[in-house]
């Protein structure tokens, strides 16, 4: 390690360290690596990106490469969830563009942008392979289904009191209960 | 009409997704009795079950695998492919939210196949939920000792690695997730060599879709002749079909190949429940994005199998049928398809990377009223060329819903032409 201070914490820079050991080559912990990254700092920051160049003995500009390749790496800062509405075929038939246009109206923000608050970030995804319960939302990747307008407003209203259970509504299948 | 439950029979079992819960009910048997056998009498049922990949390519599984060769001195890896992203397509995601250790049963009973000691299962960056049941689900094999070495005193070693992908539909091409895992920008690779003999990491890969993975244990367990009694002569057994847009009951049904037509899914009370709002349907696009439309009129009787669906002039693909109702603008709809694909060309090839864009752009055209009759035409050559001259599927692919939209709605998008969009303005029609 240079003596620039690191950006990552200790804990996941081992985290890292532990990933590179499970491939035959430890570039192939470069996505991984990523993530964790984005799970603790909330996006992939350059100075981020230069420390994991520097831990996989890489270039910089290919680890930029790879951050600006994969979409899901926040190259800036991000509101606090993050709204990803699908706008691919199946979700489009069920009225994607009217959930769009209702997030906008409501959040004040369009499609790309964070709320003032940086409570919001709004951006639109290719097909969420959700189909069966269009449309479909992603709240920080977890599946909102049957994401009508109407239900919009009490989604928001949730998260807005910092309570990240999903209103109850049809989703796309049961999940066996009990075990977990 | 019914579904048939094969990959899916113990979906409704309660505590399935664990270990215990998997295990009472008779899980990871299959491996067990599939570790009894050599790998060749293992690749030889395979074969005989006719079991063929559920990921698009329809090629059958034995085969496959018979590709790997014996003795190459390198080490073998099985890539599972979990990089679900064709649109229409949430089968995976459901075999893997709720079946996860059916699925490594199946990688088990792979690997022991063909000889592999390490596997990854490639998972979408989306999938997060998806991901940490595999996750707990693997670490629950390797604790119960069905992942690992030495597995149930068989003598069989396995090292599973779940990879998370991080948002790119070219990863699902088979090259690409190569060199994803690899660490690199999901590029896809010239074939030959193929990956059987040069993949991940220049040694002999098998990639494998989940739904193929995970049907292996039901094939084990009630034996080839069972399973290929089910289908038609070239496509045996069942699938699931993921079932979308303007139907009653969107869902994932499994279904006997074969058996079931486009208008028993729409209309069976079991499957589809009839069109939403009793609408009239007004294409069907058959196996994902991908494939070109069919069109009620001609197709609602075709069954839903490979060689079938291909005769009508698609493909059958991921098994993802997406119903679209007569209200919906097909130039609209077009635009949605190949806007997608534009978004997801990797930019390797030029065919693809600009050719999608050239398409977008004319078709924006067309539904802003501001094409000529020409316009059509330069659709049909930029098609021609992407077609067969870009590097890899996904080029095709944009061409399918351009190509087969022209073909049985030209009427709708001339109406769309210069100076015709007056006319329709009354009855202008929305998704």
């Amino acid at each position: 390690m240079s003596t620039t201070k690191s950006i990552l914490s200790e804990a996941a820079r081992a985290d890292i360290q532990a990933m590179m050991a499970r491939y035959p080559r430890p570039q192939s912990a470069i996505l991984p690596a990523l993530h964790r990254v984005q799970e603790e700092l909330g996006w992939v920051p350059p100075e981020a990106q230069a420390e994991i160049a520097e831990l996989f003995r890489m270039p910089a500009a290919n680890v930029q490469s790879m951050v600006t390749f994969y979409y899901m790496y926040h190259r800036q800062p991000v509101g606090r969830y993050v709204l990803k509405a699908c706008r691919s075929i199946s979700c489009w038939l069920r009225g994607s563009e009217d959930l769009i246009r209702q997030l906008e109206e409501r959040l004040g923000i369009k499609l790309g942008e964070t709320d003032r608050e940086g409570l919001f970030t709004l951006v639109g995804g290719e097909c969420l392979a959700g189909c069966a319960g269009a449309p479909v939302l992603q709240v920080n990747d977890r599946f909102f289904e049957n994401a009508v307008p109407e239900r919009v407003d009490e989604l928001l209203d949730s998260l807005r009191r910092g309570d990240d259970r999903f209103p109850p509504g049809p989703t796309c299948w049961r999940r066996p209960g009990g075990e977990d | 009409m019914a579904q048939t439950r094969v990959v899916m029979a113990w979906r409704d079992v309660p505590a399935i997704r664990s270990f215990d819960g998997f295990r009472k009910q008779g899980g990871y048997e299959a491996f067990l009795k599939a570790a009894r056998l050599t790998p060749d009498e293992l690749i030889e049922l395979v074969k005989a079950s006719g079991l063929r990949g559920r990921g698009g390519a329809g090629f059958p599984t034995g085969l496959k695998w018979s590709f790997v060769p014996r003795n190459s001195g390198k080490p073998k890896y099985l890539c599972v492919n979990a990089d679900e992203s064709e649109p229409g397509t949430c089968k995976d995601r459901e075999i893997i939210e709720n079946l996860p250790h059916q699925l490594i049963e199946g990688i088990l009973i792979c690997c022991h196949a063909v000889g592999i000691e390490k596997a990854f299962i490639y998972i979408r960056g989306e999938m997060l939920e998806g991901y940490q049941v595999l996750k707990k689900a693997v670490d629950e094999a390797y604790q119960q000792g069905f992942l690992g070495q030495n597995i149930q005193n068989t003598g069989i070693n396995i090292d599973v690695v779940v990879h998370r992908g991080a948002g790119a539909y070219i990863c699902g091409e088979e090259s690409a997730l190569l060199t994803s895992i690899e660490g690199g920008r999901g590029f896809p690779r010239l074939r030959p060599p193929f990956p059987a003999v040069e993949g991940l990491y220049a040694c002999p890969t098998v990639i494998n879709n989940v739904e193929t993975i995970a049907t292996l244990p039901a094939i084990l367990r009630h034996g080839a002749a069972w399973y290929a009694a089910m289908g038609t002569e070239k496509s045996k057994g069942t699938r699931l079909i993921s079932l979308s847009g303007h139907v009653k009951r969107p869902g994932n049904y499994e279904i006997e190949l074969g058996k079931v037509t486009f208008r028993d899914l729409i209309y069976s009370p079991d499957l589809g429940g009839g069109m939403l709002d009793d609408l009239e349907p007004k294409a069907i696009i058959p196996g994902g994005a991908s494939a070109p439309f069919l069109i009620p009129a001609e197709h609602l009787d075709v069954p839903l199998d490979f060689e079938a669906i291909a005769a009508a002039g698609s493909m059958a693909g991921s098994g993802a049928v997406v119903i679209i109702s007569e209200k919906t603008c097909i130039v609209s709809a077009v635009l949605n398809l190949v806007e997608f694909f534009h978004e997801e060309s990797c930019g390797k090839c030029t065919p693809c990377r600009e050719g999608t864009g050239w398409l977008v752009q004319l078709l924006k055209r067309v539904k802003h009223g501001e094409a000529t009759e020409h316009d059509l035409e330069v659709l049909f050559d930029v098609c021609d060329n992407i077609l067969g001259k870009a590097f890899c599927p996904l080029g095709d692919s944009a061409t399918a819903p351009v190509t087969s939209g022209l073909h049985y709605f030209r009427e709708e998008f001339r109406a769309f032409l210069k100076g015709e969009k007056e006319k329709l303005k009354e009855k202008a029609p929305t998704p």
